[in-house]
């Protein structure tokens, strides 16, 4: 069909070899342009196209997903994540700012004059709202605003709202814990961080939600708590009743191990809603038992007295003391016993349990200042008891060197000394479990993807008092309870040790202690010869009441009752069951 | 002639080698350029990947059936092929066949994959100068019958794929055609006063489309309009910059990620750039320069006419493309859809370029004979 063709002839290959030449030195030529151009933007210009570059990624947003879990001691969520939608805006695509401000501020229930007036000024890209739930942006979807963009981010919540807010703490906006264990926690919870690009997209790419990020990558840490949701549960609802009761300004209670030191429950009242923690003030959302130090009162003589025990100093607990007829003077100041009581000759167990303040200044003068400062350090009060949450207060406590004539006999029954609550407890805590000072820890477990990463066992610090004298200080408070002040909060069915106090709240303002506003507290443990839990009340200025007996007892009391049920301790005379529950 | 049939044994090696090493280093940069966008888009980071592997394949058996067969055979269907190209040209035109993307509508849906007509076409057109600068070696110097007949061809060609609207494409053959005629030895006159009479032509395509016109005007100066028509060159211009002399590493480009648009087809080459630096890119080049030196020598040391024109015109396929779609990158011509023949992702041109060099390697075989 075609001709063949023909080889060619040499002056036709000299031709063809001229003009391929021709061929090549034009793409030489288009090379070395491309070359200098290549040069030119790589090497030369190198340094101003990064700094350009740079400057549009700082149109990225830095979102984060996948924040681990807060667990309670049975794996019951008390902090988690959901999904919602956050409402991005850039000004320079908005085509009717008065409409799109209209729009949106009805939509997402903001200030229309606000939202008009960011948008009329701001040039770059920002947050119109963030973490919207998907109700209020899912209308906003269909209406299709230029230069709106909606994206996907995760929201803290906590599902039983205000339950140990004040221990799991919260989380801002970046996700990053600012209270309690979210943020003792934070780089173990923290999630992934991605940067995202809002804006660049030109042709509105399809943003990927955060649950499918979620699943692509989740590498989450759980924190597991050793706060038992229903001990807290149990905790708060005993105390938010009593406030309310007296109308007093706040309570507090902590329920702890004292052999392991695991905190039960931790419950502050009046309480704060963790899912809106904006709407409360700042004080309000502190958990007290740990930042805050109060004069614990009376419920420091226990202490002074199994200090004089274990020194030796005084021999048993039926040691006598003499009470000054309810007058003791000491330099210019004169010691009385509340509510005006005489006391003559009283045992050491005596003045426990009648709450005597010149016994217990007694009490400590056998032992002399030194050994009763060096007690009041082995009980670890002035120092930090390294529980794992934030903002722990180490409390207030004068060194030996500077203390005056009057530091002893006031210190001795819980005055011119500042006591965490958390202090006392872990104190208290040594006197219940045998004599040894334990460190109190609010996390249990962590986990990685399920499994136990970390498991924070006991510590003991120190052995402050030894075995005999937890006994009979064991006894002393049995005593205090059955004979004593703290009568209303005896457990029924089981030995309960205990002490109450009532303090008059120091005022800073003054200086000079107030004189209708009290403190009332109770401090105990139960069952008093094996202890499994040791309660601290505190509820700070009742009205119509204040006696720690009455205020603080039957807090103490019914939700040790409550507790012991749940933790399947027979009471005497009960007939104990077991149940199968497998 | 009795130089190379003593000195090459087989077909050219060094070309086949440069062409492998392209090849290979296209797969590393389509991932490179796409995990990402096809973990968001596919859920699946080698989605693109294993596409471009699966046209590798088919273009390597494609090449090695060219290799195998007699390139004289082309000269023979030319004619059935260039038909064929014709129809299909005009399918993705009128028939409901014809898919869209990317604004334009280029290709044609063949069920299990999509095909581009206009890269056969290319093809086919380089086939029929060929034919025709050896056909009318004596009417050469006449314009009616030497120089008018490849007109009117190209132009048959270059109306369906300016209207797709495929510039790219179609400044392509036009640029593959006069080449072919120079080197063919059209009188420089007829092709210096043609190249003179299209200039109306190109003005008016692109003042009639708006987005050309959008496009000059952002490769005037792309700074005018940074967010819409200037964005995907100063895109690249800061993968270029980010790069720098070594580049960042391969896999850590930053531009690709959400940036850059056609990352891995028609931007590729500034992917290279920023992640292989100034260096990596010039490597380059000089690899496209390496393929063309092989593919001008081969159709020098061709031993008939056909064979020398044939050889030209695919060496000058690729090479244009390729020069055209870096050129782009760097700023250096307007944008266009094109992508870098062997390193962009693209099934269509995968299987027409390696073809091409099926045919160069079959026309290197000093051992094939005239039929």
């Amino acid at each position: 069909m075609s001709r063949k063709s023909p080889p060619l002839k040499k002056d036709a290959r000299a031709i063809l070899k001229i003009r391929l030449v021709g061929v090549a030195c034009l793409f030489i030529l288009f090379g070395m342009a491309l070359g200098t151009r290549l040069f030119y933007l790589q090497v030369i210009n190198h340094d101003e196209l990064v700094a350009l570059s740079k400057k549009q990624y700082a149109d990225k947003e830095e979102i984060v997903y996948g924040r681990g879990v807060i667990f309670d001691r049975n794996q019951n969520t008390l902090a988690m994540n959901i999904e919602v939608e956050s409402v991005h805006i850039n000004p320079s695509r908005v085509k009717d700012k008065s409409y799109t401000a209209r729009t949106l501020a009805s939509h997402l229930n903001m200030d229309r004059g606000k939202v008009f007036g960011d948008l009329s000024s701001k040039q770059r890209p920002y947050w119109v709202k963030r973490k919207c739930n998907l109700e209020e942006v899912s209308k906003l979807h269909h209406l299709d605003l230029p230069g709106v963009r909606f994206i996907s981010e995760q929201k803290r919540v906590y599902p039983k709202r205000e339950l140990a807010a004040s221990v799991t703490g919260i989380v801002g906006m970046d996700d990053k814990g600012f209270a309690g264990s979210e943020y003792f926690h934070q780089s173990i919870l923290k999630g992934t961080t991605v940067h995202r690009v809002i804006e660049k997209d030109a042709r509105g790419r399809n943003i990927r939600s955060v649950s499918e990020l979620v699943k692509t990558k989740s590498k989450s840490r759980d924190v597991v708590l050793t706060i038992d949701e229903v001990i807290q549960f149990i905790a708060e609802h005993h105390l938010k009743k009593q406030v309310e009761k007296y109308e007093a300004d706040s309570g507090m209670v902590l329920v702890m191990e004292p052999h392991t030191g695991e905190m039960l429950a931790m419950a502050n009242v009046p309480q704060f809603n963790p899912n809106k923690y904006q709407a409360y003030p700042k004080e309000k959302r502190r958990n007290r038992i740990i930042t805050h130090s109060y004069e614990p009162g009376s419920i420091f003589k226990p202490i002074t007295a199994a200090a004089a025990l274990d020194s030796g100093k005084v021999k048993s607990t039926d040691a006598l003391f003499f009470c000054e007829n309810g007058k003791f003077k000491i330099k210019s100041k004169t010691y009385r016993e509340a509510a005006n009581h005489k006391f003559d000759w009283l045992s050491l167990q005596n003045i426990i349990a009648k709450s005597s303040n010149i016994g217990s200044i007694k009490i400590a003068q056998e032992l002399g200042e030194k050994q009763f400062y060096k007690y009041i350090r082995k009980f670890g009060f002035g120092k930090k008891t390294g529980i794992d949450l934030p903002g722990e207060s180490a409390g207030l406590l004068t060194r030996q060197s500077g203390w005056s004539g009057l530091s002893l006999p006031s210190i001795s029954f819980g005055h011119e000394i500042g006591v965490t609550p958390i202090q006392l407890a872990t104190a208290w805590s040594a006197i219940a479990n045998g004599g040894n000072l334990v460190l109190p820890q609010v996390t249990k477990l962590i986990l990685n993807n399920g499994q136990v990463e970390k498991s924070f066992s006991p510590k003991i610090i120190r052995r402050v008092i030894s075995e005999k004298t937890s006994r009979q200080m064991i006894e002393v408070l049995k005593n205090a309870v059955k004979n004593g002040t703290g009568t209303p909060a005896a457990v029924p069915g089981f030995e309960t040790a205990g002490k109450t106090g009532t303090a008059q709240i120091f005022d800073w303002n003054s200086g000079s202690y107030s004189q209708n506003k009290y403190l009332s507290s109770f401090i105990g443990f139960v069952p008093a010869d094996a202890p499994k839990i040791v309660v601290r009340v505190m509820i700070e200025n009742p009205r119509k009441h204040h006696w720690g007996g009455v205020v603080a007892g039957p807090v103490f009391r019914e939700i040790s009752k409550e507790v012991l049920r749940y933790l399947n301790e027979p009471a005497k005379g009960e007939r104990v069951f077991f149940l199968n529950h497998a | 002639m009795s130089q190379s049939n003593t000195k090459h044994q087989g077909c050219d090696l060094l070309l086949c080698i440069t062409v492998a090493i392209l090849v290979l280093f296209g797969l590393v940069m389509v991932f490179s350029s796409s995990a990402v966008y096809a973990l968001e888009k596919h859920h699946d980071s080698l989605y693109f990947l294993k596409r471009q592997f699966i046209w590798l394949v088919i273009g390597c058996g494609v090449l090695w059936s060219a290799r195998k067969t007699n390139y004289h055979l082309w000269e023979r269907y030319t004619y059935p092929i260039m038909l064929g190209t014709f129809v299909l040209l005009l399918a993705v035109m009128f028939s409901g066949l014809g898919l869209e993307g990317g604004g334009a509508q280029r290709w044609l849906d063949m069920g299990f994959f999509a095909f581009q007509p206009s890269e056969l076409a290319k093809f086919a057109l380089v086939l029929f100068v060929a034919k025709s600068l050896v056909k009318r070696a004596d009417k050469l110097r006449n314009f009616a019958y030497g120089y008018l007949p490849n007109l009117i061809v190209l132009g048959f060609f270059f109306v369906p794929i300016i209207l797709q609207p495929d510039l790219g494409t179609a400044m392509i053959i036009c640029a593959v055609t006069f080449t072919m005629m120079f080197v063919g030895g059209i009188r420089k006159k007829f092709l210096i006063l043609s190249g003179l009479a299209l200039i109306p032509f190109i003005a008016s395509a692109i003042f009639s489309a708006d987005y050309r016109m959008r496009r000059i005007m952002a490769f005037i100066d792309p700074w005018q309009d940074p967010k819409d028509a200037g964005f995907q060159v100063i895109q690249s211009f800061f993968a270029f910059g980010r790069g720098g002399t070594w580049g960042l590493g391969i896999g850590d480009s930053n531009q690709k990620l959400f940036y850059l648009p056609e990352a891995h087809t028609d931007f590729i080459f500034s992917v290279i750039g920023e992640e292989l630096g100034f260096v990596g890119a010039t490597a380059l080049i000089l690899l496209f320069f390496v393929f063309i030196w092989r593919g001008l020598m081969i159709a020098y040391r061709s031993r008939d006419a056909f064979g020398a024109h044939l050889a030209t015109g695919m060496t000058l396929l690729i090479a244009f493309q390729a020069f055209i779609n870096m050129g782009v990158t760097v700023g250096l011509l307007p944008t266009k859809g094109l992508t870098l023949p062997f390193i962009s992702l693209g099934g269509s041109s995968m299987v027409v370029s390696m073809l091409c060099i099926g045919v160069l390697l079959n026309i290197s075989d000093p051992k094939v004979r005239s039929l």
